[in-house]
């Protein structure tokens, strides 16, 4: 499954790998950010987002393979917009004709536009996920002072999540191989009784998540025993980030 | 539904990221002075339930090849209340942002804008709305429907509305309002069509689970949407002035009202408004945005407001 695929990788070795989960969290969303701001009339500055991703990837030892197969996922909400831009932003000259729709050079311009910030952004965060296990990732989300209900929901929420998938892919393939013909009427009315009967199962699987955490000890609070250390790598990547990009900034300007 | 960053400019990223994240630490001091320990665990678990529910998807009969399946935040809402649903929902946006690459990291402040604060508490002003006014079955099939349809296509307008303010958006606002819109109306209704015949379900088997605690203080759900309206006026014009007054925000509007004529008989209505907003651009988006913002809360004040007497009254009776 691809979720346990996305777990493997967190828990690979690399200087990546050992970075401060905070470093990493800033420098993602600092790069989203920088990615998503350039003008649409200067996209040549995206070029600027690329050594820092390739030099990611490559510290990190991803394999690149399943990276852009992520990336070629577009979502459909992407898609629509990327083939209307063309189509309907009346700027620059005109480039083709297909029957009465004309191609405008501006309108490809955004598409194009898009489709790169698409990518870096999607990469940048696939890069994070890949290389911080969830568990870290909760702890550093403490450090930025999110609500600790929040995050008890979420780390409860990836703990029974694969077990959960695997409930409902169970109840799938037996549905399947009771139904002569998948996809009609039948397959249509199984459906909120199979919801349903997953929802129950989960309640009575947090029932007994609740008995066993009472069994143990739970007194409203999650101790755990992985601190968060903050290197001088850290410190040292986060300056070199900040200057690279302040480079970028005042060379293109 | 699920916005990806590239779709988002920071100057929408942001107002939308301070909204969802108030909005969130509000929920979580309420559901955790609501809720006793145990239903922790509970809801971590029904948000993984959510994950699980979503990959049981669903051939849609009328387009071959093409399948829907739930999103279940009407069902979240019938079942644990707004609060509690809106933490576990933007859980569930997190989780999908932070390890799947579904919905940006930037643009989760959208996302949760829009499929949590407002399929939660609009879902929820409505379920609870007409469930107590048509009580019975057939109300809660009436109310869980109006719910997700509402909901629904409210929270597809707003991620039009937001893409447009960012200047990403190829058509123009009424075209691709009316395109989420419409669409998300039909999702709508299936949508609600599943939820009752889940809720019908789960009240038949595992009655337990369905829990009058759900519902909220009626004078903090009041205060609540009071302080939303306000704070979303706010930030919807200062947004879609910020966005108006970046280049890249100036540009759009340029291109935007300049669009030809007749591209759809809805735009053709439209036309002489923009017409008169294209001679002040600036204005232009932020006057947009603001009314809008405007509309979408009085209708969530006004249906919330009727929950309330409804409630009140069954309460007295």
């Amino acid at each position: 499954m691809h979720h346990a695929y996305v777990d493997r990788l967190s828990g690979m070795s690399s200087p990546m790998h050992r970075l401060d989960p905070r470093t990493k969290i800033i420098c993602t969303l600092a790069f989203c950010g920088v990615a998503v701001s350039v003008p649409a009339d200067r996209l040549a500055l995206l070029a600027w987002c690329a050594p820092p991703l390739i030099a990611a990837l490559a510290v990190s030892r991803l394999p690149l393979v399943y990276f852009l197969k992520r990336c070629l996922l577009l979502s459909p909400f992407v898609a629509t917009v990327l083939v209307l831009f063309p189509f309907t932003q009346h700027s620059g000259t005109e480039l083709a004709r297909v029957g009465p729709l004309v191609v405008y050079s501006g309108g490809l311009l955004m598409s194009v536009g898009l489709a790169a910030r698409f990518l870096c952004t999607v990469l940048a965060a696939l890069i994070l996920a890949c290389t911080t296990p969830f568990a870290a990732l909760l702890r550093a989300l403490e450090g930025f002072r999110i609500p600790r209900l929040f995050i008890m929901v979420l780390s409860f929420l990836y703990r029974y999540l694969f077990v959960l998938v695997d409930e409902s892919d169970r109840m799938r393939r037996a549905r399947d191989s009771r139904s002569p013909r998948p996809g009609g009427a039948a397959t249509l009315r199984a459906t909120p009784g199979m919801v349903g009967m997953l929802f129950i199962r989960t309640y009575d699987r947090s029932e007994r998540v609740y008995s066993a955490m009472l069994a143990r000890g739970f007194d409203g609070a999650v101790r755990t025993l992985d601190e968060l250390h903050f290197h001088f790598a850290d410190a040292a990547v986060l300056i070199g980030f900040a200057a690279y990009f302040i480079a970028a900034f005042i060379i293109a300007r | 539904m699920h916005m990806p960053d590239a779709l988002i400019s920071p100057a929408v990223a942001v107002p939308a990221i301070a909204a969802s994240g108030a909005a969130l630490v509000f929920a979580c001091r309420r559901a955790a002075r609501e809720l006793d320990d145990r239903k922790i665990p509970l809801m971590g678990v029904l948000g993984a339930f959510v994950f699980a529910a979503q990959m049981i998807n669903l051939p849609l009969v009328v387009i071959p090849g093409v399948s829907w399946h739930l999103i279940g935040a009407v069902l979240m809402v019938s079942l644990l209340g707004p609060y509690s649903s809106f933490v576990v929902m933007t859980a569930v946006l997190a989780i999908q942002a932070l390890l799947l690459g579904d919905g940006g990291l930037l643009a989760l402040g959208c996302n949760v804008l829009n499929m949590g604060i407002i399929s939660c508490f609009l879902g929820y002003g409505i379920y609870s709305a007409i469930g107590s006014w048509a009580g019975g079955v057939r109300g809660r099939t009436l109310a869980a429907i109006a719910a997700a349809v509402v909901s629904s296509t409210a929270a597809a307008v707003a991620a039009a509305i937001e893409i447009h303010l960012s200047g990403r958006n190829p058509v123009s606002l009424f075209s691709a309002v009316w395109l989420m819109g419409s669409v998300h109306f039909l999702f709508g209704i299936g949508e609600g069509a599943l939820t009752v015949a889940v809720l019908a379900f789960i009240l038949r088997l595992r009655p337990v689970a369905v829990q009058d605690d759900a519902r909220v203080h009626p004078a903090a759900m009041r205060r609540f949407v009071l302080g939303g309206l306000v704070v979303s006026l706010l930030l919807g014009g200062v947004a879609s002035w910020w966005a108006s007054s970046s280049p890249d925000g100036l540009e759009h509007a340029a291109v935007v009202f300049k669009w030809p004529e007749g591209e759809s008989a809805f735009g053709g209505l439209m036309q002489p408004v923009e017409n008169a907003l294209a001679s002040v651009p600036f204005l232009a988006n932020a006057v947009i945005g603001l009314i809008t913002t405007a509309l979408a809360f009085a209708v969530s004040l006004m249906l919330s407001g009727l929950a309330v007497r409804r409630s009140a009254a069954s309460k007295a009776a």
